[in-house]
């Protein structure tokens, strides 16, 4: 059977929520970073079903999306990079990774 | 453009002060300044060596030195205890007292009040002299001025040439703004009443920078280079008010002539003497002379802005001509708004109360600006106006105009013939006779009668003043007439100027004064007007027994020659010191028009006299107002004003001359005590407006203050208490924990996208 584009959107979009809810509820700052990374492959999904389901002409057709999919990748990569270096300063800091004891972002 | 050449240069009469104006403050001053700081400095090493010898020698020389007080502190603190004392205006002897037991119990005041007594009892002047740069100062004004009043001259004498020319001749200067159809021009108007207001402004004001240099050299040398410099702008401001074409102009030479009256009533400042009975300090009298003109300026302005709106020009020559078919009722309104200026500015009931303080200036201001020149601007600018007063607005405008001068006269004439004060005496003698101007200006239905006593009021009492300065001088400073008497043989070169102009201002045959008070008194009766035919006349009664009460009790009295007309007993034991040339020439020039300026107005002597000459400048589209001028000795009338001006004179002379009647005859019985009390606190207008300002003013202004504190306040603070109170709250849901903000930023997303899904989904439009 045909998968339909509403099969991609509903993966991405459950996907989306799974990598949501990690990012949100995990109190180690390595889950955190992993719930952020499917939340962006989640994007990914949704961007080539996209891509390969509408057709547009103006630009390069069906690549569109999947172009796009790559450049997210390469940003998710650096991403991951700086967020893994950033959690290794914490912690040489602060003997901790758990963000419930990070709450420096305030006034 | 008019074709003569001092007619279309005329901006060179006001530019000449300017001159010497700017050289003084911007060039030759900060040299004076310079030279006084060295010797100053050179005075601070001798007391720096002083100090060396002190200690050389022990403490007990250090200490006494430390426990001398800082006099120049001291001296400032009382000073400004004497201005925020808001009784410094009305300085009762009870007030007085208050303020000095008030003043020995502050720190330092003490010392202060021991050193106010000092003064009191050794009066002395400054020392020193003025520099040398001072002294060009003082050149360079009298230069400037005697330029100025050259081409005054020229500018009269071509207009006794040449007809045509007293009409008026609009000066274009420049173009101040010009902007969307409303052209503000700086321009100059020049007509016959200017002519004469420039000569006389220029005579004036030369003779008192000549009378100045010696006058202050004694008073004040150390302000003798700014006191000059003010001079000169005044001259400026008043040469500005007189030669102005617009409403624009004369208000901003109104406004500077009211700036350099505050400066220099407030010169002696710090330095002036002594808190005295019933005399404010100089400051005090400054600021009182600037609110209360201030409060008449109002009204000025008010009208003018009133005929800016109906015209749309502040011109003189083209408001005429704009005006035609106005509502009459507005015009009267606007022109009595008008009036309210010159109400201030010449010390009109109710506005008088400034001049009379106005005497703790130095004497030649007060005879430049508050006897010939600047009191009389209200005058002028009534005069100027009248056209519009005369032809346009209703006939109340004027008679407003001559009642409101008709009851100033009379008032300030009663108030004048019980002061002891020779310069307060001369004060309210310029009041009343400001009123005798206004009354001719009302009445009459031409300018001639009240510029022509204006002219001939600018000479005699300029020269009363400069003579009552040099009263002052001779005395040390004394104003006090019952310490005074038999002057006239010890002073004579000042006694006979003065006695000339006392019998030219009581209005004694063939002197000035009589020529143009009879010429007002024969105007009131003219139009039928007898009720103020009776207050003129009864006013000249009473302005010839307080002049000659003045002469008596100053220059002659008991004792005295031809039955105490000259010379006499004198009665304190100051030393007299003999005046300068400087000093007593000027009045000698100003004697002689004093005596001799009436017979301009006496067509026997003058052909067409006075009057015709300057009605010339009255012209309206539909021609020159004007009227007869009345001659003296052509009706009975004359006979009853000479008649009034000898009983004053006569009965002057039996109460303070001759001693025949006892000047204490009518004090004796209560009522004549009353009344004389009435006289001595001068109506009680100053304690009327004191309460009224004490409780109306300050009782509003605490109703405001009120107010401002529960209301104002408490909407802006409880504003920013809420804000505060608010972001206080806010600043818990800054955890500082990001998956909080993680949660906020998509739960925000989330109401979004709901908030879209709901729009697009229900088609919502």
């Amino acid at each position: 059977m045909l998968l339909s584009l509403n099969s991609f959107l509903i993966l991405g979009a459950v996907l989306f929520s799974i990598g949501l809810f990690g990012a949100l509820s995990k109190r180690n700052a390595v889950s955190v970073l992993m719930g952020i990374e499917i939340m962006l492959n989640a994007v990914n999904i949704t961007l080539v079903a996209f891509g390969s389901s509408v057709v547009n002409p103006q630009f390069s057709g069906r690549l569109t999306g999947q172009i796009f999919a790559v450049f997210i990748i390469t940003v998710a990569a650096a991403e991951a990079a700086v967020a893994l270096a950033m959690i290794i300063a914490i912690y040489r800091q602060r003997s901790t990774v758990d963000v419930g004891d990070i709450n420096m972002m305030k006034w | 453009m008019s074709g003569n050449v001092f007619i279309d240069n005329i901006w060179v009469i006001p530019a000449l002060p300017l001159l010497a104006f700017i050289l003084n403050i911007f060039v030759i001053r900060p040299l004076d300044v310079a030279i006084r700081d060295r010797s100053h400095g050179a005075g601070h090493a001798e007391h720096g060596h002083a100090e060396q010898h002190g200690q050389d020698n022990g403490h007990l020389a250090d200490n006494t030195q430390h426990t001398v007080p800082d006099i120049d502190a001291l001296v400032e603190e009382s000073y400004v205890q004497g201005i925020d004392d808001i009784d410094g205006h009305i300085a009762t002897p009870a007030a007085l007292a208050r303020s000095i037991r008030k003043a020995e119990h502050t720190s330092g005041g003490a010392a202060a009040v021991t050193l106010m007594r000092d003064a009191e009892s050794h009066p002395h002047h400054a020392h020193g002299e003025p520099t040398i740069f001072a002294r060009v100062n003082g050149y360079i004004g009298i230069l400037a001025m005697l330029g100025a009043f050259a081409w005054s001259l020229g500018v009269l004498f071509a207009m006794l040439g040449n007809g045509a020319l007293r009409n008026g001749t609009v000066v274009h200067l420049y173009d101040w703004v010009a902007v969307a159809g409303i052209n503000y021009s700086v321009n100059f108007y020049v007509d016959a009443l200017t002519a004469v207001m420039l000569v006389v402004v220029t005579t004036v004001s030369a003779l008192v920078q000549i009378y100045s240099q010696e006058y202050i050299e004694h008073e004040e040398p150390a302000g003798y280079s700014r006191f000059f410099a003010w001079l000169s702008l005044f001259t400026i401001s008043m040469l500005i008010l007189v030669l102005s074409a617009n409403f624009l102009m004369i208000y901003i030479g109104w406004e500077l002539v009211g700036l350099c009256s505050f400066l220099l009533i407030g010169f002696l400042g710090k330095d002036a003497p002594k808190m005295q009975a019933g005399r404010p300090s100089p400051g005090a009298a400054a600021m009182k002379a600037f609110i209360t003109t201030r409060v008449g300026d109002f009204g000025f302005l008010i009208g003018i802005l009133i005929l800016f709106t109906v015209t749309k020009t502040f011109e003189f020559t083209a408001i005429p001509r704009l005006l035609t078919g106005t509502d009459q009722a507005l015009l009267t309104a606007a022109m009595i708004l008008v009036f309210c200026g010159a109400v201030g500015k010449s010390a009109q009931f109710p506005l008088h109360v400034w001049l009379p303080d106005a005497m703790e200036g130095p004497t030649p201001v007060s005879a430049l600006i508050h006897a010939a020149t600047m009191v009389a601007a209200g005058v002028y600018l009534v005069a100027r106006t009248f056209v519009l007063f005369h032809q346009f607005a209703g006939p109340q405008s004027l008679e407003v105009v001559a009642y409101v001068g008709g009851f100033t006269a009379i008032f300030a004439a009663s108030i004048a013939l019980v002061q002891t004060d020779i310069k307060r005496v001369l004060a309210y003698s310029t009041v009343s006779q400001l009123g005798y101007m206004f009354v001719g200006l009302g009445v009459a239905d031409t300018i001639g009668p009240g510029t022509f006593h204006l002219m001939t009021h600018a000479f005699f009492k300029a020269l009363l003043f400069l003579g009552s300065g040099a009263v002052l001088h001779a005395l040390g400073g004394e104003q006090d007439m019952r310490k005074m008497g038999g002057l006239a043989s010890r002073i004579p070169q000042v006694a006979i100027p003065f006695l000339l102009a006392t019998f030219s201002i009581s209005g004694f045959p063939f002197f000035a004064g009589f020529f143009s008070k009879d010429e007002i008194i024969a105007q009131t009766l003219q139009h039928g007007d007898y009720v103020l035919y009776a207050i003129t006349l009864f006013t000249a009664f009473l302005t010839a027994f307080y002049m000659f009460r003045l002469w008596f009790l100053t220059f002659g009295g008991e004792g005295g020659r031809f039955g105490g007309w000259w010379g006499g007993q004198y009665r304190d034991t100051r030393t007299i010191s003999q005046p300068g040339i400087r000093l007593w020439l000027p009045l000698a020039i100003l004697a002689v028009p004093a005596v001799f300026a009436g017979f301009l107005g006496w067509n026997v002597v003058s052909g067409g006299g006075f009057n015709a000459f300057i009605s010339a400048a009255n012209v309206t589209p539909a021609g020159i107002v004007g009227a007869a001028f009345d001659n003296p000795f052509t009706s009975g009338a004359t006979y009853v004003g000479i008649a009034a001006a000898f009983l004053g004179i006569g009965l002057a002379w039996a109460m303070y001359g001759a001693r025949i009647i006892p000047a204490n005859v009518l004090t004796r019985n209560p009522l004549g005590r009353g009344i004389y009390q009435v006289l001595w606190n001068k109506f009680y207008v100053d304690e009327v407006y004191l309460a009224f300002i004490r409780f109306g003013i300050m009782g509003l202004s605490r109703i405001a203050v009120g107010f401002d504190r529960l209301v104002i306040d408490g909407i802006l603070n409880g504003v920013g208490n809420g804000v505060v109170a608010f972001g206080r709250g806010l600043r818990r849901s800054e955890s500082g924990r990001m998956q909080n903000y993680g949660a906020a930023i998509f739960g925000g997303a989330l109401v979004i996208a709901a908030a879209f899904f709901v729009v697009v989904y229900f088609n919502i439009k």
